[in-house]
């Protein structure tokens, strides 16, 4: 972990450096996605509660780590949004944790969406459209995350003209090119970006033998077939490879494939087919217990869904829809010494859903739906029962054509919205959602060797029922806009490591894990400045997280490891001349539940900490301001952008990890150690856009 | 204005408990002791000393020991040499209350080779003491716990407590060769070796440093105690104590081996070459 710390502090003095652009969103807008401007009048006009749309121009603007535009960090200025940890890519969403949230990209599923083990995500502004983010509510054709579900979607190519742009810093290249491949039939789009650490660490004797980089590709194809008929076709790629001499190797990444024909019956009906493919790989060679051995991991996933959208007169529009994947998963494969395990599952799962959006005279609306979710675990590899120590009692081995356990529930999906007036509306709603891929962190922040886990024949499906009642208002002019929302969540079989066992413990993961269940709830407040040369906002959220869970805190209820009291973010814009953009932003939270120790004994010699309490205590408080001055210069036919960002403006060393260490020279015999990750970090960076 | 992760020493006000009991026993073939102890606060340097007054016994079969309190030694004491094979149930009683655990002893792994080794790993040479035993019980998984001390003369070390072992751990036999144990343990690499910074002292051996190992075979439940101590100190979590009645702590029963001391030198090390055995023959 030193280690690992040293090296990102070097990296950072090499002078990170980004481009900051302001995206051009061009291009036709495809009927199933709604232009998603963050704009006032959006957010006082959606029906779904508890949903967030990011918009990447906005996001543009915010300042960030490195200069690095990523649209996970700027989820994290959002009400009920928590980033992880300072370095992680992870992000918790009203209580959950990472694991709960599902990430899509253009329908396809990413896991460990970060690069440099999550320092930022894997995501590419230039390739991306837009975002919705629907904190736990969420409509009912879609589905696979209990906590939130992420929506993204990458941008078609102009059709008309070309454009070409290129970012280069010390950090990373990218370069984004678009245009038609047949003018106004046909598009193409395609961001890439690589980083180039590596040939700065070879030239130090010190990091020589490590190896550091990552790159991410997004292709998007767009053809207008015919009148009603339009194909995409989007790729992504995204890889990174970290290797630490005499520590771990570790190559870990996602590649996608979407195809989707969407035809116009009429204006009020429309098709979407869907053919998906994703696979997230991980491998690492880590050395671990004295013995040095490998271990990979994969998630893939096969769909294909088929959805329709029918407006009917002014007051419905129904949307329904299907749809079926294939599961592999393997959560290891190693080698210890001479021996070789693996574990391997398959199944099948399918979706079907109803809904309909409906206006029910001037002041309700109402969006409804039903999704029913079918699980089947596939044979063909070993399945178990296990006891309470968490050894085999009994297996079973069933053919790989066949079924051995089959999961189907109910989720309702309800949203409401009451207008009080044309300035204020009520809002309310209930979903029930599952999920059956659950990655296992034995840390406080996800990494990409978390293993993973399916639904099984003893492993239950994830499922949460959520509850939220909010309001949102606006003055006249939309000059300012507020947002209170309040909910409350109820989780079962969440799944965690039993005390004392790692992923690596056994091959078999289910003998290491014990399932419990969560509840969360709070209170998200907002507001908006969005006129004038002044805009931004302020977010503040208040909430509790919980577990219950047989063999951790005497099976009693105890407080999250995510739990954290207050977190507040105030974001601010200013256009201080056409040229010069000026943004800032302050974060404050309350500590992160921590456990630390209440005693300490002496065994055969050796002092260790006794814990009397999961989660007792409080990490010291968290706050950071981020500075960042935006030139723009339009030429002829170029734009050129100079950015410049300041990350911790004023120094503040937040804990990252606290440890407590014996130490024979201290008065105590106890040091507690606080690390920081993070001093003052500025950033330069040069865009360059045609 | 610094750029660079940083670590530094803060204030925290821990929460105070009641003290908790922590015993510790142990039967082998070369005696058997109880260590009875109390937990400290967080804040209290002085290491605990083992407590008198409470009533030890250890039954095998049908007859009973009873452990006298030795100040001496630091335990509670008895001659009494374990038999593989044999189950052991442990009694305390102690300040009113009871406490209880039973311990198999397992066949004795009797050690083949052990020595260091420059192994090369990832582009660095790491020390390596690679030790080799005779798997006891080759149809069944196997369970060990091995102790690493360092006796050193070294100015680094003048005026230090040395009570800690240089390196402890529990291991299975998981992926070793058909009917013996192996085990690599990984000391420190040649660079730390080189830059002698005192971060790494404790891990780098020094000339002239004697050397001792321990091996002992436990059962599951011992194991199983030892993992989850090690575990649990980085998580936050307490570890499974084999013993009822509410304390912290284990009993082992186990077959102790030892390897011969080593006098440590560096120009001694050989480069690491891959030891292949074939089942049933012994090839060194």
């Amino acid at each position: 972990m030193r280690r690992r710390l040293v090296l990102i502090s070097f990296l950072v003095v090499t002078l990170a450096c980004q481009a900051q652009h302001h995206g051009v969103v061009v291009g036709d807008t495809l009927q199933e996605v709604t232009v998603t401007s963050r704009s006032a009048q959006k957010r006082v006009d959606e029906v779904q509660i508890g949903v967030e749309k990011v918009d990447i121009a906005t996001l543009a603007s915010v300042p960030s780590l490195f200069g690095e535009k990523d649209i996970i960090k700027s989820l994290q200025l959002l009400p009920g949004v928590k980033s992880e940890s300072e370095a992680s890519g992870g992000y918790q969403v009203r209580g959950g944790t990472s694991a709960q949230n599902l990430i899509l990209l253009d329908g396809a599923t990413v896991y460990n969406a970060g690069h440099l083990m999550g320092l930022f995500s894997t995501f590419n502004d230039d390739a991306l459209m837009s975002g919705s983010l629907y904190k736990g509510l969420v409509p009912a054709q879609l589905g696979g995350g209990t906590a939130s579900v992420f929506d993204i979607s990458t941008r078609s190519g102009d059709l008309h003209d070309y454009h070409f742009g290129g970012t280069v810093g010390l950090l990373s290249a990218k370069v984004v090119a678009e245009g038609p491949i047949q003018r106004d039939r046909s598009s193409f789009l395609f961001a890439g970006r690589r980083s180039y650490l590596d040939f700065f660490l070879k030239t130090s004797d010190e990091y020589r033998d490590n190896t550091l980089h990552f790159y991410d590709a997004n292709l998007r194809l767009n053809f207008h077939l015919s009148q009603r008929d339009v194909l995409s076709l989007a790729f992504f790629r995204g890889r990174d490879n970290m290797g630490l001499a005499d520590m771990m190797d570790m190559e870990w990444g996602n590649t996608t494939a979407t195809a989707n024909w969407l035809h116009t019956f009429s204006d009020n009906h429309y098709a979407n087919t869907k053919l998906i493919y994703s696979d997230f790989v991980s491998d690492v060679g880590i050395d671990m217990l004295n013995i040095y051995y490998t271990m990979k991991g994969y998630i893939r996933h096969a769909t294909l869904q088929h959805q329709q959208s029918y407006r009917v007169g002014r007051h419905h529009r129904f949307n329904y829809g299907l749809e079926a994947s294939f599961l592999q998963l393997q959560s290891a494969e190693w080698d210890i010494n001479l021996l070789h395990q693996r574990e391997r599952r398959r199944a099948l799962t399918g979706a079907l859903w109803v809904g309909d959006e409906w206006q029910l005279g001037n002041r309700v609306e109402l969006s409804a739906g039903v999704r029913f979710h079918l699980f089947s675990v596939l044979g063909g590899a070993p399945y178990y029962q296990i006891d309470g120590e968490g050894n085999i009692t009994e297996t079973t081995e069933r053919g790989s054509g066949t079924i051995v356990k089959t999961y189907a529930d109910v989720e309702p999906r309800v949203s409401a919205k009451f207008k009080l007036n044309k300035l204020n509306s009520l809002k309310v709603g209930y979903s029930r959602t599952s999920q059956d891929i659950h990655a296992i962190s034995g840390m406080t922040m996800s990494m990409p060797f978390d293993r993973y886990t399916m639904t099984s024949n003893i492993v239950r499906p994830e499922q949460a029922d959520q509850v939220a009642l909010g309001w949102v208002g606006i003055t006249p002019h939309g000059d300012y806009d507020f947002s209170a929302e309040t909910y409350f969540k109820n989780i079962r079989n969440v799944y965690d490591y039993r005390d004392g066992k790692a992923f690596y413990s056994e091959i078999e993961i289910e003998r290491l894990i014990l399932g419990g269940k969560g509840r969360a709830y709070g209170m998200e407040l907002c507001a908006h400045k969005n006129k004038g040369p002044l805009t931004g906002w302020v977010s503040y959220t208040l909430s509790w997280s919980e577990n219950q869970i047989e063999g951790i805190n005497g099976g009693k209820w105890y407080t999250a490891s995510n739990d954290r009291r207050h977190d507040l973010a105030v974001v601010g814009m200013y256009q201080m001349s056409p040229a010069w953009e000026l943004a800032a932003i302050w974060r404050y939270n309350t500590g992160q539940a921590l456990t630390a120790p209440s005693a300490k004994y002496d065994i055969d010699g050796t002092t260790f900490y006794y814990y009397n309490e999961r989660n007792g205590y409080r990490a010291p408080a968290y706050h950071r301001l981020d500075l960042s001055a935006t030139y723009t210069k339009k030429l002829q036919k170029a734009m050129l952008i100079w950015s410049f960002g300041l990350y911790n403006a004023y120094c503040r060393y937040n804990p990252f990890t606290i440890q407590f260490v014996n130490d024979e020279d201290s008065p105590t015999g106890t040091v507690v150690e606080q690390t920081s990750l993070f001093g003052i970090i500025p950033s330069v960076s040069f865009t360059l856009k045609f | 204005m610094a750029l660079t992760a940083c670590k530094k020493e803060i204030d925290f006000d821990f929460h105070e408990i009641a003290p908790v009991v922590v015993i510790e026993g142990r039967v082998t073939n070369e005696g058997s002791f109880v260590t009875i102890t109390k937990s400290r606060s967080v804040t209290d340097s002085v290491r605990s000393r083992c407590l008198p007054g409470a009533v030890v016994a250890i039954t095998d079969r049908d007859s009973t020991v009873v452990l006298s309190y030795d100040a001496s030694s630091d335990s509670y004491h008895a001659d009494m040499k374990g038999v593989a094979g044999h189950s052991y149930r442990l009694t305390v009683e102690f300040e009113g209350q009871h406490y209880e655990s039973v311990a198999t002893m397992p066949a004795a792994a009797p050690i083949l080779s052990a020595g260091f080794y420059w192994m090369k790993m990832l582009d660095e040479r790491m020390l390596v003491y690679e030790l080799w035993a005779t798997d006891p019980n080759p149809d069944e998984r196997n369970y060990f716990w091995f102790r690493m001390d360092r006796r050193s003369t070294h100015p680094h070390f003048e005026g230090k407590n040395m009570t800690e072992p240089y390196r402890w751990n529990v291991h299975d036999d998981r992926g070793c060769p058909p009917g013996k144990l192996f085990l690599d343990m990984i000391c420190t690499s040649e660079k730390a070796m080189d830059e002698d910074e005192e971060d790494n002292w404790k891990h780098i051996l020094y000339e002239g440093d004697r050397i001792t190992f321990q091996l002992m075979t436990v059962d599951q439940s011992v194991y199983n105690y030892f993992a989850s101590l090690r575990a649990g100190q980085g998580g936050g979590a307490n570890p499974k104590s084999n013993i009822v009645g509410g304390c912290s702590g284990y009993f082992a029963a186990g077959t102790v081996t030892r390897s011969d001391t080593i006098v440590f030198h560096r120009s001694h090390v050989q480069e690491w070459t891959p030891v292949v055995y074939s089942a049933g023959l012994v090839d060194l």
